[in-house]
């Protein structure tokens, strides 16, 4: 039964020991010229249109949603978690990807 | 007579075919018997030691808690031989939100899975979670018992290991699936003071294969205590709390360290478990390192575990 343990124990640690890591940054290229069409709506896709479509409230359907809730809305600020609960529910986006839609609103929300 | 010869040629032919099979076979068989004689040996051997130190065996002493978990975390109580564990927890949102989400009703997060006591002393457990769509495997072993009037302690050992399966390739084109995978390994030492009293330490690590330097880390090692007072016979008050031990000073960590406050309720063949926390997802990698909840602002998490034995 002690053997049986400590070779768990053993092969948990080997387990452990073979993990390296990566940040959520080193996984996707720098984009320096972020568009509608390429970058952020692939993100609202994947992150808030299953909430955010034409059954509930605040609507990301489209480029010109997308663009009035990042410049007229709250957009930016619930997902930097600076006002009310950090969207989206599942977990604060990656930092590189809050940047990103900084990134996009201050070149002027181009849209392709 | 030539059909004779054809046959003992291809009796030859199928032989040399099959030797390498046969003697595989052969090879199986004498594992498998010695094997069976070790056993007997071994259980023979077992049986005269323990009849040899009977007079000195100490009783072990009964599980310092009655739950497998306290709130959130693990306790050191583990499933029997044999034994089957269904279990669900919730944990509903934020309950500041009051009314307009209905206490957190619309925000739920759910934990379905099973657990087997594969030994005494040794259990295994799958669920699945909503929060990032994950899987988690988790082993448990019992390394000491807690005696009366001999070791003063029970020790238990706990490893999970989650599988994230929310990640989006196409968000992140650099994704491999090491990626998707996370650690907790815990050490967990509890002693039971009284019958209606016990308290328990948790050396906790967090390893994440994926993390966002900017608000969390790599690993994260945590110090964890927890305490369970039964105020009556089917009823007991349970606390727990752990501190991050190496937080980064330039990371802005998001997270808080997390605290839950709970109320075991025993029914008739399940446990029963009422949560208050500050961390809503029930994986150990996020509920230890990804707290968010504020029990200061009143940013607390509702939920409830049930465990359902087979």
């Amino acid at each position: 039964m002690m053997t049986k343990r400590f070779f768990w124990v053993f092969s948990l640690a080997l387990i452990l020991s073979a993990c390296d890591s990566n940040t959520y940054s080193e996984l996707e290229p720098i984009v320096e010229n972020p568009t509608y069409n390429a970058n952020i709506k692939l993100l609202i896709d994947s992150k808030c249109i299953s909430c955010h479509n034409s059954n509930g409230e605040y609507l990301l359907t489209n480029y010109s949603a997308v663009k009035d809730a990042t410049q007229n809305g709250n957009l930016l600020c619930r997902i930097k978690g600076n006002c009310d609960e950090v969207m989206p529910p599942s977990g604060r986006l990656p930092q590189s990807k809050i940047d990103m839609v900084d990134l996009w609103k201050s070149q002027g929300y181009i849209e392709q | 007579m030539i059909l004779w010869e054809k046959l003992k040629l291809i009796n030859v032919v199928s032989l040399n075919k099959y030797k390498f099979l046969i003697m595989y076979a052969i090879k199986i068989v004498l594992i498998a018997f010695f094997l069976f004689i070790n056993i007997k040996v071994n259980a023979q051997e077992e049986l005269m030691r323990e009849l040899d130190s009977f007079p000195t065996h100490k009783e072990i002493a009964s599980t310092a808690f009655k739950g497998l978990q306290i709130c959130n975390m693990q306790s050191t109580k583990l499933a029997a031989k044999g034994e089957w564990y269904f279990l669900v927890s919730h944990r509903f949102g934020d309950l500041k939100n009051g009314i307009n989400t209905f206490f957190g009703l619309d925000e739920a997060l759910t934990k379905i899975g099973g657990i087997y006591g594969i030994a005494d002393g040794l259990s295994l457990s799958a669920s699945r979670h909503s929060y990032q769509k994950t899987f988690e495997f988790a082993l448990k072993y019992r390394l000491a018992n807690q005696q009366v009037d001999g070791f003063p302690v029970t020790i238990v050992g706990y490893n999970t290991l989650d599988i994230n399966t929310d990640l989006d390739e196409e968000l992140y084109p650099g994704l491999k699936f090491n990626n998707r995978l996370a650690f907790s390994s815990q050490v967990l030492v509890s002693r039971k003071f009284s019958t209606s009293f016990s308290a328990e330490m948790a050396a906790i690590l967090i390893h994440k294969n994926l993390y966002d330097d900017f608000v969390d880390q790599e690993k994260l090692y945590l110090l964890g205590a927890g305490t369970r007072y039964k105020v009556s016979k089917r009823l007991s008050v349970n606390l727990e709390y752990a501190s991050r031990l190496n937080l980064n000073g330039n990371t802005r960590s998001a997270f808080r360290d997390p605290m839950s406050i709970g109320l075991d309720i025993e029914t008739g063949g399940h446990v029963f478990q009422m949560v208050f926390s500050n961390t809503q997802p029930m994986n150990d990698v996020a509920l230890f390192s990804n707290a968010v909840g504020n029990w200061e602002k009143g940013s607390v998490y509702f939920g409830f575990n049930m465990y359902r034995v087979f």
